[in-house]
């Protein structure tokens, strides 16, 4: 099908658990391709199936249907054990009666690797996660971090293939949450490791992701790189779950190449793009905008007298957020609309009542599929 | 008078609310020290002293003292010339009681770690139902469970009759009335103990450290060596010494299964106070047996204390 070797491929992977008040599908026909060397995020609301597709991936859960091949090859007959496979667990999983050194020299035993050389990797990996002056200590003598980093040191002390990991900061605090992120980026370009890494956490996703998948009950939604997934959203799911944004009920006037001429409920124009599944769109069509909040620009009415673009409305609520200023402002539209602007410009702070007009590009605003 | 207003020392107050507690601990905890020192230290005392008097003859103690018992143990007192001959018949009775204690225990261990280990996977509401079912022998005399076990195994029960049947074996399996009887009398009569603490060991075990090792590229048995057995260790040594403690001087089992053939500890002992009538040197066994387990067991908490205080809190 495809030349392009991907370190892990799945393919059309279902994944039903049979329980005693009737079956959970947790993945509905899921077919993904993460490139070798990649910092790959799954990201999805909880309860969505990531942490089922990551424990396919590392062995633990046998599919209902669908294959899963590792730079090419089957892997659904192999045991966890024999995978190249390592996961980074949501609890960590230290084993609490082995010291930090043990822990992390605990797969290379297993591989039965010449002791020298195990003791020369525990000491690269300790001090890869700047843990060095914990190597004695117990798990339960460490704080939430000082185990997260072990875990991590445990699990890339082997050098697998492709790294796991299963909301692997969600137990720590804001600051050393955001410190991490940084670190977990710098360690995947030294290790050149695949991540696989499942956050429900768009901020987090969109910092560290090469490329994101976006799921949502049992199947993936959209994947790309950030930009793509914040700027081109291909459904109201993704729209809604990463960022701010805007939805406005239209009807499609006129399609010209990938833009369309759309009238809104209260019968004001404006331009959108139709890529994606929505290219399919026809004139007549009712379709969903979506606008990101800081792509609308806003004036007030009377610089742009009978002006043929901008939507006339009224502000309803200001917000000061430090950076920048959020308004509610109402249009002849069901739903008020948001807007963000920076006030580091010296754009004019608007007052609540005062009538304004909205406008935003045909590129910024985005037909919807569904 | 002192004004109302100024409070009284912290101190003291404190000092007060200790004591009260400790009065109330005190209280709570009378029952239970009533008991043991009626019923455990006042007969071990009296057992202690006895080891050091001379034997009556019909049975009871003359109060002269007499270091003889002790002597006795190890050594045999020539009738004639009264000089002594060291003599290993006793050591010997201790020594298989040993063996046959540790055969036990392992063979508890070996049985009871996959009951235990099935039990405490099994999904909650199951559990209870075959905790309950262990413990169902208990519900029965342990003299007729013996008993019964002993028309199972003996050469015309239905063991063999069995096996005879099915052609396995030409003459009847000689178990009753030899060591290997007793082994399974000891087994099934303490297997239960070395269950129940396995299963609470192993139910408060993090099975997800079963899938982070196998992760880490471990296979079953790897698993079950490197972190599966050392985190359930406080249950693995709490029933082997519930196990192996009422083993070593099991008195039932060696009796009705050995056929007194084969004396252990218990059958010894219970000898010197119904037949030989040797109230001292029942007493000196039964201190000797107690002081080798108690030292026993005091350097295995010096050890583990050591070893666990680094490791967890
Ligand atoms: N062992 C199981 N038996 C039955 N159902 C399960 C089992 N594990 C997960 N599920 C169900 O499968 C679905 C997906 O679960 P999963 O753990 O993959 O979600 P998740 O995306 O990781 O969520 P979270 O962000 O909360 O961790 C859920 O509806 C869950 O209830
Ligand atoms: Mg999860």
């Amino acid at each position: 099908m495809t030349s392009e070797l991907f370190a892990v491929n799945g393919i059309s992977i279902t994944k039903v658990y049979a329980g005693g008040t009737g079956d959970v599908v947790a993945l509905d026909d899921v077919s993904i391709s993460i490139k070798d060397n990649e910092f790959f995020v799954l990201l999805g609301p909880s309860g969505c199936g990531k942490t089922t597709l990551l424990r396919c991936i590392a062995g633990f859960e046998a599919l209902t249907a669908g294959r899963i091949l590792l730079f090419g090859e089957g892997i659904d007959h192999l045991p966890p054990h024999r995978r190249p496979v390592n996961t980074v667990f949501q609890h960590y999983a230290l084993f609490p009666h082995m010291t930090v050194s043990d822990n992390i020299a605990f797969s290379l035993r297993m591989l039965r690797r010449d002791e020298r050389e195990i003791a020369q990797t525990v000491e690269r990996m300790l001090a890869l996660v700047h843990m060095a002056e914990f190597a004695g200590r117990y798990p339960a003598q460490l704080s939430g971090g000082q185990q997260q980093r072990v875990a991590l040191a445990r699990a890339l002390a082997s050098h697998p293939k492709v790294l796991l990991l299963d909301e692997p900061l969600s137990a720590l605090d804001l600051k050393l949450r955001q410190a991490m992120r940084l670190e977990l980026k710098q360690l995947q370009e030294e290790t050149g490791i695949t991540f696989v890494l499942v956050t429900h956490d768009q901020d987090e996703a969109l910092s560290m992701g090469d490329r994101i998948a976006v799921m949502s009950k049992g199947a993936i939604q959209q994947t790309g790189t950030p930009r793509e997934i914040y700027d081109t959203p291909v459904n109201r799911f993704v729209a809604d779950f990463i960022g701010e944004t805007n939805f406005l009920d239209a009807t499609i006037r006129s399609v010209n190449a990938n833009t369309a001429d759309c009238v809104l409920e209260g019968g004001a124009r404006t331009g959108a793009t139709l890529a994606g599944p929505a290219a399919r769109m026809r004139p007549g069509d009712r379709v969903l905008l979506s606008v990101r909040p800081e792509k609308i620009a806003v004036r007030p009415r009377q610089q742009q007298p009978g002006a043929g673009h901008g939507i006339d409305g009224s502000i309803t609520r200001s917000v000061y957020i430090g950076t920048d200023t959020l308004y509610q402002i109402a249009l002849d539209t069901r739903t008020p609309l948001i807007a963000r602007l920076q006030n580091s410009r010296q754009a004019t702070d608007f007052a609540v009542g005062e009538a304004v007009s909205v406008s935003f590009d045909a590129a910024a605003c985005r037909v919807l599929a569904d | 008078m002192p004004s109302p207003a100024t409070p009284p020392p912290r101190a003291a107050s404190e000092h007060a609310r200790a004591r009260r507690r400790l009065k109330a601990r005190a209280l709570l905890l009378s029952p239970a020290l009533l008991v043991i020192c009626g019923l455990l230290v006042l007969p071990l005392c009296i057992i202690v002293v006895y080891s050091f008097l001379t034997p009556g003859t019909y049975g009871g103690v003359v109060w002269r003292f007499s270091t003889e018992s002790y002597v006795q143990f190890l050594f045999e007192r020539d009738l004639f010339d009264d000089t002594l001959a060291f003599s290993p018949a006793y050591l010997q009775i201790y020594w298989r009681s040993f063996i046959q204690a540790l055969v036990a225990t392992t063979a508890c261990f070996l049985i009871g770690f996959p009951t235990a280990y099935y039990i405490a996977t099994l999904p909650e509401r199951k559990k209870y139902m075959w905790v309950l079912l262990i413990t169902v022998p208990y519900w029965i005399n342990l003299l007729i469970r013996t008993i019964a076990m002993l028309f199972l195994i003996r050469n015309e029960g239905p063991l063999n009759h069995a096996l005879l049947f099915a052609g396995l074996v030409d003459a009847p399996l000689k178990i009753a009335y030899t060591n290997i009887g007793v082994g399974i009398g000891l087994i099934y009569t303490y297997l239960p103990f070395m269950v129940l603490p396995l299963y609470a060991a192993i139910e408060r075990f993090d099975f997800r450290l079963v899938e982070a090792a196998s992760d880490l590229y471990a296979r079953r048995w790897t698993i079950l060596r490197r972190v599966i057995l050392p985190l359930a260790m406080p249950g693995v040594v709490a029933g082997s010494l519930l196990v192996f403690i009422p083993s070593l001087g099991a008195f039932i089992a060696p009796d009705l299964l050995g056929g007194g053939k084969n004396l252990m500890i218990g059958n010894l002992i219970a000898l010197q106070f119904q037949g030989s009538r040797n109230w001292p040197f029942g007493s000196a066994a039964a201190v000797i047996l107690m002081t080798i387990v108690l030292c026993a067991l005091l350097v295995y908490v010096r050890q583990q204390s050591k070893a666990r205080l680094r490791q967890l809190r």
